[in-house]
């Protein structure tokens, strides 16, 4: 297991315009890292700067102890799993797992019991012998795991792995990914937009935009304490409110003075935006906050619904809804920790 | 479509190739197929050895050009350096140039008093008069040099093709695996390229085992398709060049075979949805001027023949001389007064013109049915249309002499002694409908049949949609298709030779070929008439293939 530390990274790719920038991160040893950004914030060329397959314009990488920045790919190393598998269609499964072993001059015999042993770990222990067209994509996406494990590399990189995937089947593969990371023991960076992929399968995330790091957490932190406008949008659905602060750990937004988490140094008066997350406003008789049902959506176990306070039209999320109608008075409430003030 | 009328075209086309494919083999082959004059042929000493040289002619030539082509190909697809827009196309060049053209070049490079022998005297290593008789003893080297230095282009554009489309994160996942640039090109590129390499390679190789124009120049007699040349002039008393008919098709044909069995296991490596990324590296400075001088330095080998014709059509006197003394437009001048030439160019214009239009009807009809409408049993009309990539020239040519010379009624049509123009017509046009049909298919593959529907929905019938949508959208595609049909009938060889037999009616290679053969002035003025005809070939690619793009590179696939 390989710690791994981004120091100062930068890279453009026309000389102008910067796809990254100043990018500064640090990764434990065994963690399950993940890059979470739309398309075009950089974390595929982040990607792609830690594998070696581009050299950064500025900054170091390095995995524990070496630095690895002017090393090309080749020694660096690494498992990595691409976004469509990339298994080498003339051979077979086993011969795909076996190929970065035979680059590291293993043994027959090791070879084929490490070989084995990594078909197990991904439940494809019939497989071996298979072409890998004869595959589903399920099973693609295993042995494209088993080949970059099976080296046991410094580090494991997954590029959008299951993008390939259809959403059922996206679900199951979240837990199995993980499960075989935890398994292998290895350092793992994954890079992927899908923000339920991230939050369900992280131990940390590193959410990105811009060619920047936005914020990095725990998947609880960085959804429940999003640091700006940026990341709370990205990690779900958030109501956004400008507000001013209002003294004594209180806001002042449309729906009138709250109690609110401020960050330190706050001054009465400055301007702000704060996040509520739907599902953290409750319907209830007891709220302080009144409002009128304008839109609604059914969803089954919940319901979304859109409820007009003032100015401002809210979503909130309601599970085992009751049967509302549209022009319905409710009360709302939201507790203090759920009101979270963004830097602006 | 799906009516009367579209079967009785199909009727029609495939009777068309019934006899003008089927008919003229089958009657070569009945003839060379008896055993007597099969075994008769196979102990013939002489034969033998022709055959054994033409397989190894093939067997030199098509590995001297994966040699050539494949790292030609690597640099073009792997890397952009300084000049690459004006090399590219120039790779591709050979192609056209007539190697038998060529072949007179490479007598006067090698010439006991030619280029390089005079070279060597200045160089002191040799006296005048001493040199090694280069040509007189290795024909069967400069044969297979003349031949890879021609074909290259077609392994270049099929290997070039399939690593174009390689997924690029095939090779990164090797890279990561630790594998090194050589390791990665040995296991991952090259079984990746097989299918391409395997198809250019069956035609390259058969092209060569096959090749009449090259070895007949360059008086290396003992080859098969020299042989059976040879023959036609006593086929009367002697069968056995029926029975080297047959030797020779049943070879091309089981080679063909062999490489569409293989292409039917080819493995979709090609690139997809989420392909990985594929961005050819910039090389800059010294390493771009590097590969810039390696495709340069090939392209030159390549076009040194036929530069070395350009200058002996420009050049006074050349004996004994690395470069000729003097200077002249005599030869030029010369070549367009002969009496033969100005009607020969026109007859070649009419013949590859005829053929053009006829390949183009026939194989665009024959593409639209085998992609579009699909009825019971289409594979037998295209397996037909594609027959001619795996029948050498010079066995269709000589099939159609018998065909017309032994059936009466044909021979009242199409008698080659009388006006041999509709036989050569239908001869090229056949010769190169696999092209037309190839470059048909391709441009409809791309063209979704939804936009005929939409067309349909809007209330268009059959021949509108034709006209206004389908035509329109594949008209590029049919037209490199088309150039290539012409461009090949232009400087056709063996149906040539062997159909014109009037000297009025003789096209422009048959002229070139009398031309060679006269003392004196004779190879001056062919080389000069050559010198015309590239010039005037190499402006109707260049122009078209300015228009087309890179398009010409489905057309030699099998």
């Amino acid at each position: 297991m390989t710690p791994v530390s981004i120091r100062a990274v930068a890279k453009s790719y026309d000389g102008t315009t910067r796809v990254l920038d100043g990018i500064d991160l640090d990764i434990a040893a065994g963690e399950l890292f993940f890059l979470l950004g739309g398309s075009g914030c950089g974390k595929t060329t982040l990607l792609r700067l830690v594998a070696g397959f581009i050299t950064p314009d500025a900054g170091t990488i390095r995995f524990g102890e070496r630095d690895v920045t002017g090393i090309p790919v080749e020694k660096r190393d690494l498992g990595m799993v691409f976004q469509n598998y990339a298994l080498w269609p003339h051979l077979s499964v086993s011969e795909n797992i076996s190929f970065g072993l035979e680059m590291r001059g293993i043994a027959t015999a090791e070879r084929t019991r490490r070989v084995d042993e990594a078909l197990e770990l991904v439940e494809l222990s019939d497989f071996g012998a298979r072409r890998i067209a004869e595959l589903s994509g399920g099973q693609q996406q295993r042995v494209a795991l088993a080949r970059a494990i099976v080296i046991k590399p410094q580090v494991l990189l997954l590029d959008e792995p299951l993008s390939n995937l259809d959403a059922r089947l996206r679900q199951s593969m979240r837990s199995e990914i993980r499960r075989i990371c935890k398994a292998a023991g290895v350092t793992a960076i994954y890079v992927t937009h899908d923000r339920e992929e991230a939050l369900s399968t992280a131990d940390r995330i590193a959410v990105m935009a811009g060619g920047k790091l936005a914020q990095i957490g725990t998947p609880r932190e960085v959804y429940e304490r999003p640091a700006s406008t940026t990341v709370a949008t990205f990690l779900g659905e958030a109501n956004l409110l400008t507000a001013m602060a209002h003294g004594n750990g209180m806001v002042a937004c449309a729906l009138g003075v709250l109690p609110a988490v401020m960050p330190e140094r706050i001054m009465t008066g400055a301007a702000l935006t704060v996040c509520i997350r739907p599902e953290r406003l409750r319907i209830s008789t007891e709220g302080t906050i009144a409002g009128t049902i304008t839109a609604q959506s059914f969803l089954g176990g919940s319901a979304a619904w859109t409820v007009r306070c003032g100015e401002f039209d809210l979503r909130v999320d309601e599970q085992a809804p009751p049967a509302r109608a549209i022009g319905d008075t409710v009360r709302l409430s939201v507790a203090r920790e759920d009101v979270v003030v963004l830097r602006s | 479509m799906r009516t009367a009328l579209g079967w009785s075209a199909i009727v029609l086309v495939a009777a068309f190739l019934a006899l003008f494919l089927l008919l003229p083999l089958g009657i070569s082959v009945a003839q060379g197929l008896k055993p007597s004059v099969l075994s008769a042929a196979l102990a013939h000493p002489v034969y033998q050895q022709g055959l054994i040289n033409s397989f190894a002619i093939a067997v030199v030539s098509t590995v001297l050009a994966m040699f050539i082509a494949v790292p030609l190909a690597w640099i073009g697809a792997r890397y952009r350096f300084v000049g690459q827009r004006w090399l590219e196309p120039l790779v591709l060049g050979p192609l056209i140039l007539p190697p038998f053209v060529g072949a007179i070049g490479v007598a006067q490079l090698f010439g006991q008093y030619g280029s390089v022998n005079s070279a060597l005297v200045a160089l002191g290593l040799i006296t005048p008069g001493n040199g090694p008789d280069w040509l007189g003893d290795h024909r069967f080297a400069a044969v297979c040099l003349l031949e890879a230095l021609h074909l290259y282009p077609i392994l270049y554009l099929t290997v070039a093709a399939g690593l174009t489309r390689l997924d690029g994160s095939l090779l990164e996942a090797a890279q990561l695996m630790g594998a090194g640039a050589w390791t990665r090109f040995r296991r991952i590129v090259l079984p990746l390229i097989r299918p391409g390499l395997f198809g250019g390679g069956i035609v390259v190789f058969v092209w060569s085992f096959t090749e009449l124009g090259t070895p007949l120049i360059l008086g290396y007699d003992r080859a098969t398709p020299v042989q059976i040349y040879h023959g036609l002039t006593e086929l009367g008393s002697n069968p056995l060049p029926f029975a080297l008919v047959v030797i020779l098709l049943v070879i091309s044909v089981a080679l063909y075979l062999l490489a569409r069995l293989v292409f039917l296991k080819r493995h979709d490596a090609l690139a997809g949805k989420h392909a990985g990324v594929w961005v050819p590296i910039a090389l800059s400075g010294w390493r771009g001027l590097v590969a810039a001088g390696i495709v340069a330095v090939i392209v030159v080998l390549a076009v040194a023949p036929h530069a070395a014709v350009a200058l002996i059509a420009i050049s006074g006197s050349w004996y004994g001389t690395v470069l000729p003394e003097s200077l002249t437009t005599r030869h030029l001048h010369d070549a367009l007064a002969h009496p033969a030439v100005v009607p020969s160019v026109m007859n070649s214009l009419l013949y590859a013109g005829g053929a053009t239009v006829l390949a183009l009807v026939l194989g665009t009809f024959i593409a639209w049915v085998g992609t579009r409408w699909k009825p019971r049993g289409w594979q037998v009309l295209d397996t037909l249309a594609m027959l001619p990539l795996a029948i050498p020239g010079v066995i269709l040519a000589f099939g159609f002499l018998v065909m017309v010379m032994s059936i009466p009624p044909l021979r009242a049509l199409f008698d080659p002694v009388r006006d041999p123009t509709a036989i050569l017509i239908i001869a090229y046009a056949v010769r190169r409908l696999p092209h037309v049909v190839r470059a048909g298919a391709a441009g409809l593959a791309q063209v979704p049949p939804v936009y005929e529907e939409a067309a349909a929905s809007l209330g268009a019938g059959l021949w509108q949609r034709l006209r206004r949508i389908t035509l329109p959208l594949i008209a590029g595609s049919l037209a490199a298709g088309a150039l290539l049909t012409f461009s090949f009938s232009m400087l056709e060889v063996s149906d040539s030779l062997i159909l014109a037999q009037r000297h009025d009616a003789f096209p422009i290679t048959k002229v070139l070929f009398e031309l060679v053969n006269i003392l004196g002035q004779g190879p001056a003025i062919a080389c000069a008439f050559a010198l015309w005809a590239m010039l005037f070939l190499g402006s109707c690619l260049w122009l078209s293939s300015a228009v087309l793009g890179r398009g010409v590179t489905t057309l030699f696939r099998t």
